[in-house]
């Protein structure tokens, strides 16, 4: 199946087929999902076989016993993710073509699709005009298109509070789960930080996915131009070449400053770009993500 | 260059409407929404809004439209020679040369010293050569000429221009004399420069055969008048006057020529010869079937003196009509002209050109008996419109300031110049620049909506 460029990505209104696309595209290029819960659970013992790691013999049981038994574990049902996706009025920009917005719901129905795939539960949460709009993290295909029916029916518009959407959206999972943040991180810096850091230190596998558009990472605008804020409204005049490398190295600088922030905190961190496929970014987050789990997922694998 | 509608050069103006566009305008012709402005510095953008303006070329062409938009309606003319020659050649022009015995002394810059006169000649000459039609009077007194100027161009169609070419010596000429010219008369005023009089002028004056002599002297404060009596004067030449009469009025006709010679002070001039024709044009119907009417500049002074002479005047008011010819003659239709009218408006003295006694020589007809007491006056008027006796005023020294003869020259009537042009103006070569100007304004508004589309699309590519 071919790739999801970004202009097909913005022509296609069927949400869960954009993401059925990427999702599919995934997996003809071998890719599976590295979210995957805690819950592996000790089902036998077996006879120790030369090759078998040591990591899972079973040291108590030769001290009583003085055989060698390897334990076998069962991988449990499910893993619970929730999807905090920010509806925040910056997120329409650009207002012509993909918007980040648009390019964010691809991502997040993608990454639904692939949870529910494997049979876990997925949920989602947001914030529209101050108040949560969510669905609860659940398995099954009538909830995934549930779910994505919902964001389908998300417009970007006003400010959100993130760090009251994530602290909800953490605490709506009733176990150890996964919780993906996917939004431009402009708002509440410190608080949203906070939150995250929290998420994390109560278990829960948190990741921060950073929309942004190339004009705005680029900001290559000439000539005089008036910028209106997409979500206060201010307008402000500037000579954009003047200004244009000031606002590079402020863009950077806060960028960098999320990236470090939140591997210092144990949260996992992609930029993404609204200029490169969905498919594409989405595979490198995933190959990234599954290297930094490659252990577990591999004890897992064998153990199944 | 002229503007002949000047106040609309108030619309230059106007010019400021672009700045402020360009000045105020900028906050609402490029609104980019943007995420978030915590990136963009505040302090580059007060200075950004306050000092520049942007697009200087489009601001410089849309200053040109409202530039050439405006000159144009001021509707200007280029006046170039060409111009100037054809103007002058749709107008009708009197020029009134003054020979009064300041006039004879010579120019002050002249190598020759040629007398002022020849050079008032050849202006003269010069200015009738450059009007469509023209007439030249010849006269010691151009304030007295001024009537019968006026009367001449206001039988011509075209504009009117009258032209006094004169040393302006202070009486030639004023302020009451000129408010009589129509508004629609233009005045031409050419002075011709003489030599200060520093020498006694003499004045010799005619009493029968006797002269009397007015001496004066000048300087630049005051002048004084010596007066004595003078040689006897020979009498005139035959050639001067000639009366011509029926065989039945000849005795009263030469006993009117005496009675005139003798009240008269003025003795006529050579080169003016002049004949007085008794009887009315019927009578001589061989003389007067050639008869042309009156065109040289001597002609024309004697007619102006004759007009405006006070006892000639007064003779005709309350003559007796003796014929049916009473009606002024039409301009073109006749070769008479009309010199005196009675109060009920019948003319009483024609004037015309004629061969008589082998000369050409003004003829003068009152139509009157020949004993009468008009018949009288006009032979008396007649010697001393002919006679070129100087003045007593030709003393004075001083003329009138150049600013003043500027403040009394007009030009002919506008309308009729537009007229006379064709109506046009240069505006339409403005207004085509204008029209280019607009051309070249959409050009460069669309050029750059373009480059800013392509360049959003590029960025959107990267």
């Amino acid at each position: 199946m071919s790739s999801l460029s970004p202009a097909v990505a913005a022509a296609v209104d069927d949400l869960e087929l954009a993401a059925r696309v990427v999702v599919e595209g995934l997996r003809a290029g071998g890719h599976r999902s590295p979210f995957h819960g805690y819950s592996a659970e000790f089902q036998q013992h077996r006879p120790y076989r030369a090759g078998d790691d040591l990591k899972y013999l079973d040291w108590k049981l030769l001290a009583r016993t003085d055989r060698l038994y390897s334990k076998q574990f069962r991988e449990t049902t499910s893993m619970s993710a929730m999807i905090v996706l920010d509806a925040s009025a910056s997120m329409a920009f650009p207002e012509d073509g993909l918007s980040k917005f648009r390019y964010a719901s691809i991502i997040a129905a993608s990454l639904a699709y692939l949870i529910s795939a494997q049979g876990d539960a997925v949920g989602l949460m947001t914030m529209t005009d101050g108040a949560f709009s969510y669905v609860p993290a659940k398995s099954g295909r009538p909830h995934l298109r549930s779910l994505i029916a919902r964001m389908d029916g998300l417009a970007p518009r006003g400010a959100w509070e993130p760090e009251r959407a994530i602290a909800r959206g953490a605490e709506l999972l009733k176990r150890r789960g996964v919780v993906v943040v996917i939004s431009d991180f402009y708002d509440a810096e410190d608080a949203t930080r906070r939150e995250l850091r929290r998420a994390a230190r109560r278990g829960h596998d948190v990741t921060m996915l950073q929309v942004m558009s190339p004009e705005e990472l680029r900001f290559s605008y000439s000539g005089g131009l008036e910028l209106e804020d997409l979500e206060s409204g201010e307008r402000r005049l500037v000579d954009s070449t003047a200004v244009q490398e000031s606002y590079r190295a402020a863009v950077a600088e806060f960028l960098e400053r999320c990236r470090t922030l939140a591997h210092r905190d144990g949260v996992d961190y992609s930029l993404m770009s609204t200029g490169a496929p969905p498919e594409r970014v989405l595979r490198d987050y995933l190959v990234r993500r599954g290297a930094k789990h490659q252990s577990g997922h591999a004890a897992l694998k064998e153990l199944r | 260059m002229i503007w002949q509608n000047p106040w609309a050069l108030l619309g230059i103006l106007a010019l400021g409407v672009p700045i402020l566009i360009h000045l105020l305008g900028r906050s609402s012709a490029r609104i980019t929404r943007f995420p978030t402005l915590r990136f963009v510095q505040a302090s580059r953008l007060m200075a950004t809004r306050r000092t520049r303006l942007s697009d200087l070329g489009l601001l410089a062409v849309r200053m040109g439209i409202i530039a050439a938009a405006v000159a144009a309606l001021a509707m200007p003319l280029l006046l170039t020679a060409e111009r100037q020659r054809e103007g002058g050649r749709s107008v009708a022009r009197v020029i009134i040369v003054d020979t009064s015995e300041s006039m004879r002394r010579p120019a002050p810059d002249g190598t020759a010293r040629a007398p002022a006169l020849e050079i008032a000649r050849l202006t003269a000459q010069r200015l009738a050569s450059e009007a469509a039609t023209s007439a030249i009077i010849e006269t010691a007194a151009p304030a007295d000429a001024l009537e019968g100027a006026l009367a001449w161009l206001a039988t011509r169609n075209v504009r009117a221009e009258l032209v006094i070419v004169s040393d302006f010596q202070v009486g030639a000429v004023d302020s009451v004399d000129l408010a009589a010219v129509p508004g629609d008369v233009g005045v031409g005023l050419a002075r011709i420069d003489v030599e200060a009089n520093r020498d006694t002028v003499e004045v010799t004056m005619r009493q029968g055969n006797a002269a009397i002599v007015a001496r004066g002297s000048v300087d630049s404060t005051r002048s004084a008048v010596e007066w004595s009596l003078g040689n006897a004067l020979a009498p005139a030449g035959r050639d001067s006057l000639v009366i011509i009469a029926h065989e039945r009025d000849r005795a009263e006709a030469i006993a009117v020529h005496a009675a005139a010679r003798s009240i008269t002070t003025a003795t006529p001039a050579t080169g003016r010869p002049i004949a007085i024709v008794f009887g009315g044009p019927a009578l001589f119907p061989e003389l007067l079937d050639a008869a042309k009417p009156p065109n040289l500049p001597w002609q024309g002074d004697i007619l102006v003196r004759l007009r405006s002479d006070p006892q000639l005047i007064a003779a005709a008011s309350n003559a007796y009509v003796q014929d049916d010819v009473t009606s002024e003659p039409g301009p073109g239709a006749t070769p008479y002209v009309s010199v005196a009218r009675t109060d009920d408006g019948f003319t009483v003295v024609l004037a015309t050109t004629g061969t008589v006694d082998g000369a050409e020589r003004l003829i003068l007809i009152p139509v009157a008996p020949a004993g009468s007491l008009l018949s009288a006056a006009v032979i008396s008027a007649a010697l001393r419109a002919s006679s070129d006796v100087r003045a007593i005023g030709e003393i004075e020294p001083a003329t009138l300031a150049e600013a003043t003869l500027a403040r009394w020259r007009r030009e002919p009537a506008a309308d009729a110049a537009a007229d006379a042009r064709g109506g046009g103006s240069d505006g339409r070569w403005l207004w085509g620049l204008a029209l280019v100007l607009l051309a070249v304004e959409t050009w460069m508004r669309r050029a750059r909506r373009t480059s800013a589309a392509q360049e959003m699309v590029r960025e959107r590519a990267a």
